[in-house]
């Protein structure tokens, strides 16, 4: 592999991200939301209801669901335990930048090369296939997953600050910690490399996107069934998580991979 | 420079190129004319090792095509069809790129070199989305050209141009055959093709002639002298048909239209006969068949 090549692949590609601003738009809005949301149901519901709030059912319910689980929950307030249930509630959320985040570039990159007819250029240098696919994969894999990382560790000064020490160490325990460092580069490259099959069959960004948003469901449904009580994120949860995701990621990039090659873009991409 | 053997391009059951033999020497400008779907991008593409042949081999820059894909690359320069420009980024910053890409040595220098060499210096640092097709085909060709190619793939150069665009870029394709490259052209331009190519290739798939263009316009129209009398005397006839080399003599009205083996060598002799016979020429020319001519009668021929 040579690394100049790659290298200018890499710059290539962030000097395009970062004009395009639809790209950059929704990734700032999609980092401060799913920052902020979740510090503001978590410690601005109790700040507006009060006391009315422990006197929920489903809180009630939840509450006791998170003590089952966690008995030292017990020594908690009302309060507290309703922040830490609301933080943790959240915490799914923070694996839809990456996901969103690097299926975005990556579409747009691929897209945007075969709108502009600048693929057939690029190919006929001596990149290879295989440091193309590399370096466009780092370029849209690392400012997501930085990002997350970023933002994960602005939320959690934020929940020490505004929830004190106790809270923070329930709320973003070795599960968060674990599912944040470890799953997030995976679904990072589960979007990039979704994003490499799509692309090859759309020439339409937008068309792109929307088949991209099933993407999200299971993360969805990660979080509504922590709301149900059917599960709480726990760290064998998270590494039984991360074990299918890598395997998934496996057979992902092998398509992407067989998809990419100088005869299948030329001749067969739409 | 490029030998090719039985060179062969399927998609499925369509064959997109037949049995390609042809050989471009070096410092030649070899045109590749032929109609819409007449394989001519995919003959580019083969020979710039951006997809594979069915069958057929062939050597390029004196490399194996395939096995020798990695080298070729990094030898030959390819202007694309359409530009295919970052648009949002400057021409700066699309040529530095490729400079980076096909590992130039000093890539700034070199960058700066072709931007002056093709007056885009002023405007390096615009994006090139606003720039005329014009400026955006002078980058491209900038850009095929970082490298320092021995070998040039061009195809269709000028497709899309305004007629002084056109120009520019012509000009500058007549200055880089000065320079002793190699250039294999494809053109629906037969204009360009005639005053630019020293051999041209008729392809339809398969080629179907290859010659220089004089000698194409020889092989299927023959030459003819136009000599243009005061007025028409039937006599005449009979006198340039006894001139040794002339094959054959009609009449246009009072213009003596007569086909020779070699005009060059023959022509002095028929004047001589003609003037002698008393004849009161008023001009001789030769009658040349364009390249258009030529083109459509040769595409004409393969469709029957």
């Amino acid at each position: 592999m040579n690394q100049r090549r790659i290298k200018t692949i890499i710059g290539k590609e962030w000097a395009e991200t970062i004009r395009n601003k639809t790209i950059t738009g929704t990734f700032a809005m999609l980092l401060v939301v799913f920052t902020l949301m979740p510090l503001g149901f978590a410690f601005g519901m109790p700040l507006l209801i009060g006391d009315e709030i422990t006197k929920d059912p489903d809180v009630e319910m939840l509450n006791e669901l998170l003590v089952e689980m966690f008995p030292q929950f017990a020594a908690l307030s009302i309060i507290e335990q309703f922040q830490v249930f609301m933080l943790r509630q959240f915490l799914p959320m923070f694996l839809l930048v990456p996901i969103m985040g690097a299926m975005s570039i990556a579409t747009y990159s691929i897209i945007g090369e075969k709108t502009s007819r600048s693929l057939e250029a690029l190919l006929a240098t001596p990149i290879r296939t295989d440091e193309l696919l590399l370096a466009k994969s780092i370029a849209a894999a690392l400012p997501s997953v930085g990002a997350t990382w970023g933002a994960f560790l602005v939320f959690a000064l934020a929940s020490r600050l505004l929830g004190g020490a106790e809270v923070a160490r329930y709320a973003i325990d070795s599960a968060a910690w674990s599912m944040i460092l470890l799953i997030t580069p995976l679904v990072a490259f589960l979007g990039l490399g979704l994003g490499v099959i799509v692309s090859s069959r759309v020439n339409d960004a937008r068309s792109a996107q929307q088949l991209g948003g099933v993407l999200v469901l299971p993360i969805v449904g990660l979080m509504v069934g922590q709301t149900a009580g059917l599960f709480l994120l726990g760290v064998p949860l998270v590494i039984i998580g991360a074990v299918v995701l890598f395997l998934i990621d496996l057979a992902v990039m092998a398509i992407g991979v067989s998809l990419f090659n100088r005869e299948a873009i030329l001749t067969r991409w739409k | 420079m490029i030998h090719t053997e039985k060179l062969t391009k399927q998609f499925g059951n369509f064959t997109a190129v037949e049995e390609l033999t042809l050989d471009v020497a070096p410092g030649e400008l070899f045109a590749l004319l032929g109609p819409n779907g007449a394989g001519k991008t995919t003959t580019v593409r083969m020979l710039a090792c951006l997809i594979g042949p069915t069958s057929g081999k062939a050597t390029v820059v004196g490399r194996p095509l395939v096995e020798g894909c990695d080298e070729i690359r990094a030898r030959v320069g390819l202007l694309t069809e359409a530009p295919g420009l970052y648009e949002q980024l400057s021409a700066w910053q699309n040529l530095l790129i490729f400079a980076n890409l096909y590992g130039v040595e000093k890539p700034e220098a070199q960058v700066e070199k072709y931007l002056r060499l093709l007056e885009l210096w002023d405007r390096r640092n615009e994006p090139t989305g606003g720039f005329s097709k014009g400026m955006k085909q002078k980058v491209a060709i900038a850009r095929a050209l970082l490298h320092e190619p021995e070998l040039l793939f061009l195809d269709e150069p000028t497709s899309g141009l305004d007629p002084s665009a056109a120009k520019v870029v012509r000009d500058f394709l007549a200055e880089l055959k000065q320079s002793g490259r190699t250039i294999l052209l494809t053109t629906h331009n037969l204009d360009e093709a005639e005053r630019l190519a020293d051999r041209i290739g008729v392809l339809n798939r398969r080629l179907i002639a290859l010659d220089t263009p004089e000698q194409l316009r020889r092989r299927l129209f023959g030459r003819h002298t136009l000599v243009r009398l005061a007025a028409p005397e039937p006599a005449l006839a009979e006198i340039a048909c006894g001139v040794a080399g002339v094959q054959k003599v009609t009449w246009n009205a009072s213009t003596l239209v007569v086909s020779l083996n070699d005009p060059d060598v023959e022509n002095p002799a028929l004047i001589a006969a003609l003037v002698g016979a008393g004849a009161r020429i008023q001009a001789v020319t030769e009658e040349r068949a364009t390249l258009e001519q030529i083109y459509l009668q040769l595409i004409g021929e393969e469709g029957e």
